[in-house]
């Protein structure tokens, strides 16, 4: 099975470097599209249907909370997987962020094979739920 | 000698520059005359406390990190068009690092995006809980501004 990823950063080097690394994880992946805030990516969704989710939290116009946010209250996309990237390193927040079901956390600056690990981990278990 | 705040920021630029772009961070004391910081950027946080990062590099480090991670170094206007995006998002980083490092990992921080100013001084600090950090990159000068302006939800 080949997945589909959106990637969600306001930086374009961050996107780059992260389409990048997900290209090489390992996992086939069919598709890759990017969005620099929110609000892109919810319009992304209105024509894409990704397996995962990578979300910085801190960008302009729509933030990863409010992003989430917006998820949970969508029946189409409540159990879409996301994974937050971002440079924040707080505990309380990143419990804040598991009970928004969050599956999981990569913190800037990240390795490669912390992104690999986590999409085998994540799209792993959701291709044993299928 | 770096005091123990300032190994703080140190340790933290040596994370984000290394890990993300492979650069080594040494401390600087001035005793070395290196290129001087050619760009710079500022962003706050505000939350448990509130203050401001600020950090001025030189072109050939934000080069180096372009070319580092995206293999660009044939390709001068590519290199030229993500210097900005390159600084803030370094900057990103490193703020998000040195809150930890200083304030340990419970408090929560809501952080400003990132902001190229128009020259290269750092903007003028308006508290006394200020450290500035000289660092070596890439045989250059860099400095990073750590102002920590308001501890009242700590």
């Amino acid at each position: 099975m080949a997945y589909n990823i959106l990637i969600i950063d306001d930086s374009a080097l961050t996107r780059t470097v992260m389409e990048r690394t997900v290209r090489m994880c390992g996992v086939d992946i069919n598709e890759i599209r990017t969005a620099a805030h929110g609000k892109e990516a919810l319009e992304v969704l209105d024509s894409f249907w990704p397996d995962l989710v990578f979300c910085d939290i801190n960008m302009p116009v729509m933030d990863g909370l409010q992003f989430i946010q917006a998820l949970q209250n969508s029946d189409d996309w409540r159990d879409l997987p996301v994974v937050i990237v971002s440079t924040e390193g707080s505990e309380t927040r990143m419990e804040e962020l598991r009970r928004s079901g969050v599956q999981g956390y990569i913190r800037k600056p990240f390795a490669p094979e912390e992104v690999a690990a986590m999409i085998q981990q994540v799209l792993g278990a959701t291709s044993n739920a299928r | 000698m770096p005091d123990n705040n300032e190994y703080t920021i140190l340790e933290a630029a040596s994370r984000v520059f290394e890990t993300a772009a492979f650069l080594s961070v040494y401390p600087h004391d001035g005793s070395q005359e290196l290129p001087p910081p050619e760009r710079a950027a500022t962003m706050t946080f505000h939350g448990a406390a509130t203050g401001r990062v600020s950090m001025r590099v030189a072109l050939s480090v934000l080069d180096s990190v372009v070319d580092n991670l995206l293999d660009v170094q044939n390709d001068p206007e590519e290199l030229a068009m993500r210097r900005g995006d390159v600084l803030k998002e370094m900057l990103n980083m490193l703020c998000g690092n040195i809150l930890t490092e200083y304030f340990g990992a419970e408090p929560v921080f809501d952080l400003s995006p990132p902001e190229l100013l128009q020259d290269v001084t750092l903007p003028q600090p308006t508290s006394k809980e200020v450290m500035l950090v000289a660092m070596n990159i890439e045989d250059t000068l860099a400095e990073v501004m750590f102002e920590v302006q308001n501890r009242q939800n700590l």
